[in-house]
């Protein structure tokens, strides 16, 4: 455990290494918060409801949304990057293994976001879109936020580990990228999504990951009932796949050099 | 350290290591076609080695590029699972008992580091310490016996990315050492290094070696590594070991060719050398001859330079381990 967060800390520390990096990720989160509320306002008029949703629920969607996806999601494929340069090698030497690793370094990245990102954004939207502290703010939404994190890290490890047999995993990245904008909620809330669109995303882990705790902490009328429950079933899924490609991966792995 | 009890701390058998790798044909109706109808190669990267190593040794592993050699420390380093073949090293099997094994293991890649690029030095030593639970008393001794031997603390609160090589791979050795490993592997440790640097290294993994009795296995395309360091030589080719020996002997058995300087006295008549003498340059009266042993003999060659006039002083240089390898991997190709 000692280990765990001695890596953790090592994490953190690395994360605030570049300031320009800090800063213009922080900017390039306020940009995106501008672009969708000005979007969803020129989209709804006051007053207006469409599919249950309204004018002042969307704009706050979108800030809650993207405070829970720029502080959630990490940009570093800690796996893929490695067996691309072969420096997993130096990794899997180490007496400490290589699911606990980068479970270690994405927490420290997590925590890193929260402090750094997440709460000087928190002050930015109080200043310019003058929100209100949300409804559903309380024990289940920051269970919910949790299990966002390590639903978004069980993928990341998958896809990850995906590069002990194919090398270059970038394809699967992006595949994940894409499906991350799209079925998420990071963007778009579900019930604006088509409904094949909805029916299937519900069988992917993605809808769990933003759009869950973004409706919990805005909507008093959302059915939450089994959501943590449902959040915690896609966790262990995930994480089982990827320990089983991680256990057979690791005896199949070509390393570049030799 | 060693707990293998009287077998060899280290011990390879008939190890095999085959890749699968794409076969893709040139250009774009290649790709295409590979897309859609793949085709893999076998490649045999290790065909089948086997040696014992025993505490205390220093041994170096060579062969030309493509030979297996990174392949088999990353096989013994419990990174890459073998085809085939067995290893174990004190007592251990690397991919049985890994965390065990680790803790027992050093490896220092010289094209790798294992120090995090984005902080200090002394972060990544931090972290170390706690990964392989040494014990802070000791963990100081080292430190300090590091920055004795390779002058770790001039950089120790630099970043990483900051180090020059020499640095880097300074920090590197005393980071694969610092928790006293048993048995300490070096893949191309010297590559990049200056003449100084790479000789500061050569001492200190002779010291290393002798003074914590670490058994050590070096790669090097730097022949001079081996040659300065190590005292047996595995010689490997196309992933099957050619020679497994004292390096010594390996060199007096191949080497055929020796250099001679001599000075001769005032009066110089250039007469007839025997078959298989040439000579390399002329100084004055200094001559540096060199003689293929296969055919001349150093009792023929002194016969004939005492009729060229008065021998003052001479110099004998026999062959280099570079020498000798450069010969057999041409045969062997």
């Amino acid at each position: 455990m000692i280990v765990f967060w001695k890596w953790t800390i090592k994490s953190f520390q690395r994360n605030m290494a570049y300031r320009l990096e800090y800063f213009v990720s922080l900017l390039n989160a306020l940009l995106y918060m501008f672009i969708f509320t000005s979007i969803w306002g020129a989209v709804f008029v006051e007053g207006q409801t469409k599919n249950g949703l309204t004018r002042e629920l969307m704009i706050n969607y979108a800030i809650f949304a993207t405070l829970i996806k720029v502080t959630v999601v990490k940009t570093r494929d800690f796996i893929g990057q490695r067996v691309r340069t072969g420096e997993i090698a130096v990794d899997l030497l180490k007496p400490f293994s290589l699911p606990m690793m980068t479970l270690a370094d994405a927490v420290g990245s997590w925590i890193f976001q929260i402090f750094s990102r997440g709460i000087p954004l928190i002050a930015l939207a109080i200043y310019f879109f003058e929100i209100s502290p949300p409804k559903g703010f309380d024990i289940e939404f920051l269970l919910s936020y949790v299990f966002s994190f390590f639903i978004f890290h069980g993928l990341l490890f998958m896809f990850g580990v995906a590069s002990f047999y194919i090398t270059d995993n970038f394809p699967l990245w992006l595949l994940n990228s894409s499906a991350v904008s799209l079925l998420s909620g990071s963007i778009l809330p579900l019930q604006i999504l088509p409904e094949s669109v909805q029916k299937f995303a519900i069988f992917t882990p993605y809808p769990y990951l933003f759009y869950l705790p973004s409706m919990k902490l805005l909507r008093d009328d959302f059915p939450f009932e089994y959501a943590l429950l449902r959040q915690v079933l896609v966790i262990v899924i995930i994480y089982f796949i990827g320990f089983v490609m991680y256990r057979y991966g690791k005896t199949r792995l070509h390393i570049q050099g030799g | 350290m060693d707990d293998s009890g009287g077998e060899p701390l280290i011990q390879v058998s008939s190890l095999k290591k085959t890749f699968r790798v794409l076969k893709k044909n040139p250009g774009v109706w290649g790709a295409v076609k590979a897309l859609f109808s793949p085709y893999y190669n076998h490649i045999e990267a290790v065909k089948d080695v086997s040696f014992n190593i025993n505490r205390g040794e220093l041994v170096g592993y060579v062969g030309p590029n493509g030979a297996g050699k990174s392949t088999t420390i990353k096989m013994m380093s419990g990174i890459l699972y073998p085809t085939n073949g067995q290893i174990r090293v004190n007592g251990l099997n690397p991919f049985k008992h890994k965390k065990k094994y680790a803790m027992k293991l050093g490896v220092m890649f010289g094209q790798r580091t294992q120090l995090w690029w984005d902080l200090p030095v002394s972060e990544s030593f931090d972290l170390l310490q706690a990964i392989y639970r040494v014990d802070k008393t000791e963990y100081k001794k080292n430190l300090d016996y590091f920055n004795e031997t390779l002058g770790i603390f001039d950089f120790w609160s630099q970043p990483v990315r900051r180090l020059s090589l020499g640095q880097r791979v300074r920090a590197d050795l005393a980071a694969s050492l610092i928790h006293n490993p048993s048995v300490l592997f070096l893949d191309e440790p010297t590559i990049g290094l200056d003449i100084l640097a790479r000789e500061k290294f050569r001492t200190l993994i002779k010291k290393i070696n002798q003074e914590r009795q670490t058994t050590i296995l070096i790669t090097s395309h730097d022949l001079g590594d081996i040659e300065n360091i190590a005292n047996r030589l595995i010689l490997i080719d196309k992933g099957s070991v050619l020679y497994d020996g004292a390096l010594k002997s390996f060199i007096n058995k191949h080497s055929f060719h020796t250099r001679m300087i001599i000075t001769f006295g005032d009066k110089i008549t250039e007469r007839k050398l025997p078959p298989g003498v040439t000579i390399i340059e002329k100084r004055g009266s200094t001559y540096e001859f060199e003689l293929n042993r296969r055919e001349v003999n150093y009792e023929k060659m002194l016969a004939a330079l005492g009729s060229w006039g008065e021998l003052k002083d001479m110099i004998m240089e026999s062959g280099s381990l570079e020498e000798v390898l450069t010969r057999i991997y041409k045969d062997v190709k």
